[in-house]
């Protein structure tokens, strides 16, 4: 069974791209574009990983991240956030405050994402 | 230098005849006169009346009565005026340190004298002498004008350190407030605080501390150190950052007070918060495309088996993504122009019609393309305007490109053009997603974007209405916008027709 990746980026053009990656390689990926879409959509389905820009309108990365960890499930669900903020962003402050969560800044590699979700779903779900 | 020895000086006067009023001094000697002569006048006769009764044959106890009595009066006569020369004597030397104050003995006036026969009065006159020092004119203007060179120049010092763009105050060792200006008063807003010490002082600027400042603030102003510091003023609505210094007057390596300087830094904080608000949306506005771009190569190189139209749509991103990087770059070169104020006008007569019409033609595909019925109205003849062709055309691609973008597909797009008596009126209305009214008055402000989603989804820099202004500005015309949400905006931009007929460039 393929692990489940939600995608929530307001840029479609970023997200398409992404949710591509992650589909041609086996994922079952997912596109939010804000955060009330997104946690709407992880109370009815179970996401293994969480991508998340930061800079979202209205509810930015840190409240979705935040709103998330009260939802049942999502207490330990691996969270990487990219953003083009990403060089600015205090990466230990988020660990501390959010979980799991790892910092990808943009503009970032595909095969770095990818990489990265790789390492992040084997050790969500030991073989 | 004395900051204002005649205001000093009226104010001494009218304490003087303050003092005068209560007790004349004349009055005080006749009293004190009065006194003791009925205590004399008062033992004498009794010590005569005993000294009669002695000689008469009278009673043991007025014998023995008369000498009591005798020392009794003597004794009240002696307390009273001891009290009342101890209540005078303080008087009396006010009143001579104030002669010699208006003697200009100023030395032994700026002694804070201490009276230590009447502790109060003493504390009175150290706080009169406070009182008198921190004094500033309030009434200045109706005054009358002084005949003396001499004084009219201590007018000017005092009016000059009031009007100083710098607040300022000075307090002794002992953190008593001695001076202060108008200018001090007014950036901290102290208007109703009766300004006496540093304490007084800084319990009065302890809410305008930022919460990273205080601490530090509070313990440096306790141990006397010099001090730096960023106030936020807030009065209603206005907020203003104040630039505070405090430091250590020395004398001879003592410490002799403290000076407390201020400065109003709120326009040299804004263009700070301007410059780093323009470079982290700029940044941010160069990041985005350049990492679509990588994203999307970067996808096409490694992975295969992508069929061609995928393939296709990839190198269609990338091209539009290149595209938006190089219009940013353009817009912001313009931006960076306009903010040198080098953003000059190359105006040529235009004759309107065929311009507006060209500016169509630019902005038809991206119509077609989003399905949108886009009518311009245009009557026959138009004004010859004298307009920056280039610039023009691009604020107009600007505002119908944004008309474009933010109304939904089928939606309507109508090019207006009105030709009045002293101005062209181009008007472009759509039935896009509207603005909200609370955005409206800052749609033009540079790299401002709606928080809407709707609008999030829609790619933009925030650069282009700014623009569009500026060149509208330049034209010394003018550009204004009506909006309802969900029902579409209209924009509404005039060009002032040249006022004399034009002239065939020489």
């Amino acid at each position: 069974m393929a692990a489940k990746v939600l995608v929530i980026e307001d840029s479609r053009v970023m997200g398409e791209v992404m949710v591509f990656n992650l589909r041609h390689h086996g994922y079952q990926a997912q596109l939010a574009v804000n955060g009330f879409q997104a946690l709407e959509m992880m109370q009815t389905q179970d996401f293994q990983v969480v991508l998340l820009d930061y800079q979202i309108p209205r509810m930015n990365g840190e409240e979705i991240c935040q709103a998330m960890r009260q939802l049942p499930g999502y207490a330990q669900t691996p969270v990487i956030i990219c953003s083009a903020k990403g060089y600015e962003l205090d990466a230990t402050r988020l660990r501390e405050e959010l979980g799991i969560v790892n910092v990808l800044p943009k503009p970032f590699s595909p095969l770095e994402l990818m990489a990265l979700v790789n390492e992040l779903t084997a050790s969500a779900t030991p073989a | 230098m004395p900051v204002s020895e005649l205001a000093r000086l009226d104010c001494i006067r009218k304490e003087r005849a303050a003092v005068q009023r209560i007790i004349p001094q004349k009055t005080r000697q006749q009293l004190m006169m009065l006194i003791i002569m009925i205590g004399v006048t008062a033992s004498v006769g009794i010590g005569l009346i005993g000294y009669l009764n002695v000689h008469q044959p009278t009673t043991v106890q007025t014998f023995l009565l008369c000498p009591l009595l005798i020392s009794i009066i003597l004794l009240l006569t002696m307390t009273f005026s001891r009290m009342l020369r101890s209540i005078i004597s303080p008087i009396d030397l006010i009143e001579s340190q104030m002669e010699a104050f208006i003697r200009k003995e100023a030395h032994s006036f700026n002694a804070t004298r201490p009276i230590r026969t009447v502790e109060s009065t003493n504390t009175l006159w150290n706080r009169m002498i406070l009182g008198v020092k921190g004094w500033i004119p309030q009434d200045e203007h109706h005054r009358q004008p002084t005949p003396s060179k001499h004084s009219q120049s201590e007018f000017l010092h005092a009016d000059l350190f009031n009007m100083l763009p710098y607040g300022i105050a000075y307090a002794d060792h002992t953190g008593q407030i001695l001076l202060h200006n108008h200018s001090f008063i007014q950036m901290l807003i102290l208007e109703r605080i009766s300004l006496t010490t540093t304490d007084v002082l800084f319990d009065a600027i302890k809410p305008f501390l930022t919460n990273a400042d205080r601490q530090d603030a509070e313990t440096s102003w306790q141990r006397e150190d010099s001090l730096s510091v960023v106030l936020e003023v807030r009065c209603g609505e206005i907020l203003q950052y104040i630039h505070m210094t405090r430091r250590p007057v020395l004398n001879q390596q003592r410490s002799a007070g403290t000076l407390i300087i201020v400065r109003d830094i709120t326009q040299q904080k804004l263009s700070e918060n301007d410059r780093d608000h323009f470079l982290s949306t700029a940044t941010h506005e160069l990041r985005t495309p350049l990492a679509n771009i990588i994203a999307y190569a970067e996808t096409l190189t490694v992975n295969d088996s992508i069929d061609l139209d995928q393939q296709k749509h990839f190198c269609h991103v990338i091209k539009s993504e290149a595209m938006r990087l190089s219009r940013f770059v353009d817009e912001l070169l313009d931006i960076s122009q306009m903010e040198a104020g080098c953003l000059t006008l190359r105006r040529s007569e235009t004759n309107m019609l065929p311009f507006l019409l060209d500016v169509c033609d630019k902005v038809r595909p991206l119509m077609l393309s989003r399905q949108i019925d886009f009518i311009n109205l245009f009557p026959h003849e138009l004004p010859t305007l004298f307009i920056d062709k280039d610039k023009v055309a691009s604020a107009l691609v600007n505002l119908l490109g944004n008309a474009a973008k933010y109304t939904p597909r089928g939606g309507r797009v109508e090019f207006r053009a009105i030709s009045l008596e002293h101005c062209l009126c181009l008007e472009i209305q759509d039935t896009g997603i509207g603005i909200a009214s609370d955005e409206l008055p800052r749609i033009f402000d540079k790299f401002f974007r709606s928080d809407d989603d709707q609008v999030r989804e829609i790619t933009g820099s925030g650069l282009g209405l700014s623009f569009t202004r500026e060149v509208v500005r330049l034209h010394h015309g003018d550009i204004s916008v009506q909006s309802e949400i969900n029902k579409g905006s209209t924009f509404i931009m005039t060009l002032p027709r040249p006022q004399e007929p034009i002239c065939r460039s020489t």
